[in-house]
């Protein structure tokens, strides 16, 4: 009798317990945030991680502790800048922890594989993807109704490259050079493409070697060509390297042009003067002039005054992941609070309705190639030239709109 | 324009640093005949160690590489004293194990300690150049070979004419004689892991303003050094540095000559190194090594 009594209290506990679970998870919004915090990427997964941070302080600064009655936990794991492991973090989100949003993770490789373990299943939550830029991903994911990129494709760049040096007139020879990583080939055709529609003549197509600890031998065949423009497609590391040797190796070309590098402190820091003339081509740099929004001022200032919150914070600038991380992480905060809900097809329709003007631009999603909903698309081309003081800064070269300087020509 | 000067001026330059790269491993394997895969780490912390150095206090690497130099040897004496010598009798896979995790465990801590993020040194010969006819040579290079050349010519010296440098030519020949002839073998082994690590930490100085420093750099230099001691002949010096021309010699002119060369030229020169081991196994100068 008193071993049936026991069972009894043990089974009232565990209902008792079962019953609290859905309770309590209804009381917490659960943000799975994958990024990169240790590994090889990061510096990707620090910024992902002050993006997210800082939006949730602010929005506990400005609507206090709570998003539509729900505490907010934001799960941040780390990647370890590691594809097997994104997989695991995904799979994990998504059917233990039971998260409503998933915002990143950073990064092309690792964005890429956290697409299939979201893909397969059914019930998948909404995905904010504020980092990886590579369209394989989107080809992946195609046209999901649950995914939202939040950052520009690997085409947006040279398309807005091109434009960028269309202003130089036609019959330019153009050398493009990429690297055999996954970064180099995923970017080549697009450039190429580009390249070509835009007139250009393409003289010199090379092949460089990730990690090679030579460029001189594909330098040397580049200088025989005699381009006017060299258009790099490599990562960091490599282009680190290759600015440093292209700078000692007097190619004497007038248009040095890179993708996503040249707006990263960790390449202008190692490249010293040899960065000086190189384009680069991004969706944010500091000095943008941006205006706040009107409806979310306080959420989403002005780009200048929220540079100037994030200096003060950090004593550094932000990089563009981290007002990306930003914006898309306060997008999915208001997507909640405005429909009181974590169900995935009320939230999925107010992010197709919403229009803000962040720090990063315009929120509205449109169609891309493949994807559903692209937003923050707009990109800027700069130049880092040198001032008269000695220093090195950016100017925006294009669009018009917010053109700071002109493009310049190169000098030996 | 004749492109063969070009790439014969760039191989013999890459050859210098790929000889500097791995004539530490070599030595280690010649006379302790265990292949020190924390090597590349000791690259790391000399690249490491010549930018911070460089950044902070704004002292030239080619000043800082002396003291770097000895800080390298200092850390390999350490380390074989605390870990190395409690498995120069266990199995081989022991050995690659306790090297391998430690390179592991100083990868992290670099991480922890400097972040992933990319860096390099900028002294200003780093990026200038000059030409000899239609050939350009990077200061910066040249400085790397120069300092690759004394490096290898200082180590041959210590090993031809100084008395432990004898002695641990004795000990690589024959360990129980040279125990026999009253030498200290644990000793000559400190001494040869440390200079052992202070050539990788030469290699690490001259390669921050060459290549691009990160936490992760040592592994791909780890594998390269490799191919080129196993290519050269395990424990040789001179077939080290044979084994760093051949593979200079190869990716250069792969990178020259075959379409898209670049990005095929460390497969191509692979292959090369597959060919010559598969003719003579035991590398152009290669001693027999006895296994367990």
């Amino acid at each position: 009798m008193r071993h049936r009594s026991s069972s009894l209290l043990l089974a009232g506990f565990a209902v008792l317990a079962l019953g609290a679970v859905p309770a309590n998870a209804q009381d917490v919004l659960k943000i799975g945030a994958p990024v990169s915090t240790s590994g090889r990427y990061v510096a990707y997964g620090t910024q992902a991680k002050n993006g997210i941070e800082t939006a949730v302080e602010m929005w506990k600064t400005v609507r206090g502790d709570k998003v539509a009655g729900r505490s907010i936990e934001v799960i941040l794991r780390d990647t370890q800048s590691n594809n097997a492991i994104t997989v695991s973090l995904m799979n994990a989100y998504i059917q233990t922890d039971k998260v409503d949003i998933i915002i990143g993770p950073d990064g092309s490789n690792a964005a890429a594989a956290a697409v299939p373990p979201w893909k397969k299943l059914e019930d998948r939550p909404i995905w904010l993807m504020p980092g990886g830029s590579t369209d394989v991903i989107e080809k992946e994911v195609g046209p999901d109704p649950y995914f939202f990129h939040t950052y520009a494709w690997s085409y947006y760049y040279h398309e807005n490259n091109v434009n960028a040096l269309k202003a130089l007139g036609p019959q330019k020879k153009v050398a493009l050079l990429y690297s055999d990583g996954a970064y180099g080939r995923a970017h080549i055709e697009d450039a190429r493409s580009y390249v070509k529609e835009a007139g250009f003549e393409i003289v010199a197509e090379e092949l460089v070697r990730e990690g090679s600890a030579d460029f001189n031998p594909t330098l040397a065949k580049i200088r025989a060509r005699r381009p006017d423009i060299l258009y790099v497609l490599v990562q960091t590391n490599d282009a680190i390297q290759l600015t440093k040797q292209i700078h000692a190796a007097r190619l004497n070309v007038p248009y040095l042009v890179g993708t996503a590098q040249a707006q990263l402190r960790e390449w202008q820091e190692a490249t010293g003067d040899s960065q000086t003339c190189w384009t680069g081509v991004t969706t944010w740099v500091p000095g943008l002039n941006y205006p706040a929004d009107k409806k979310e001022p306080k959420l989403f200032p002005s780009a200048l005054d929220w540079e100037k919150m994030w200096f003060e914070k950090y004593k550094a600038s932000p990089d563009f992941l981290e007002v990306g991380y930003y914006a898309t992480t306060i997008m999915a905060l208001l997507a909640v609070e405005e429909t009181k809900s974590t169900n995935r097809d009320r939230l999925k329709e107010w992010l197709e309705k919403q229009q803000y003007q962040t720090p990063l631009g315009d929120s509205k999603f449109l169609k891309s190639r493949v994807a559903l909903h692209q937003a923050f698309g707009t990109m800027v081309v700069f130049q880092r030239q040198k001032k008269p003081d000695g220093s090195i800064t950016s100017v925006l070269v294009y669009p018009e709109q917010v053109a700071t300087g002109k493009l310049q020509p190169c000098t030996q | 324009m004749d492109l063969i000067p070009q790439a014969f001026s760039d191989a013999v330059l890459l050859a210098g640093l790929y000889t500097l790269m791995a004539v530490g491993l070599s030595l280690g394997f010649g006379v302790i005949r265990i292949i020190n895969f924390a090597q590349g780490e000791m690259i790391m912390l000399g690249a490491y160690g010549a930018f911070w150095l460089f950044t902070l206090f704004g002292i030239d690497p080619l000043i800082s590489l002396p003291l770097l130099v000895v800080a390298g040897f200092a850390l390999g004496w350490v380390i074989f004293g605390g870990f190395v010598v409690k498995v120069l009798d266990a199995p081989h896979i022991n050995q690659i194990l306790l090297t391998f995790g430690l390179g592991l465990a100083i990868q992290h801590i670099a991480i922890i300690l400097w972040t992933g993020n990319a860096r390099s040194t900028q002294p200003t010969y780093a990026t200038s150049s000059f030409l000899i006819g239609d050939v350009l040579v990077v200061h910066g290079r040249l400085v790397a070979f120069l300092v690759a050349v004394v490096m290898v010519v200082a180590l041959i010296a210590w090993l031809r004419w100084s008395e432990t440098g004898l002695a641990t030519r004795a000990v690589a020949e024959n360990r129980g004689a040279a125990t026999l002839m009253g030498i200290d073998v644990r000793k000559i082994y400190a001494l040869s892991f440390g200079v052992s690590c202070a050539l990788s930490v030469a290699t690490g100085v001259v390669v921050s303003f060459i290549l691009t420093i990160t936490p992760f750099m040592g592994f791909p230099m780890l594998v390269k050094a490799i191919a080129i001691v196993i290519l050269g002949g395990l424990g040789s010096i001179a077939g080290t540095v044979i084994g760093a021309i051949v593979l200079a010699f190869a990716e250069t002119f792969a990178s020259y000559y075959v379409p898209e060369g670049s990005g095929w030229a460390e497969g191509i020169a692979f292959i090369l190194i597959i060919g010559i081991l598969i003719l003579s196994p035991r590398g152009i100068r290669g001693q027999a090594v006895e296994t367990n």
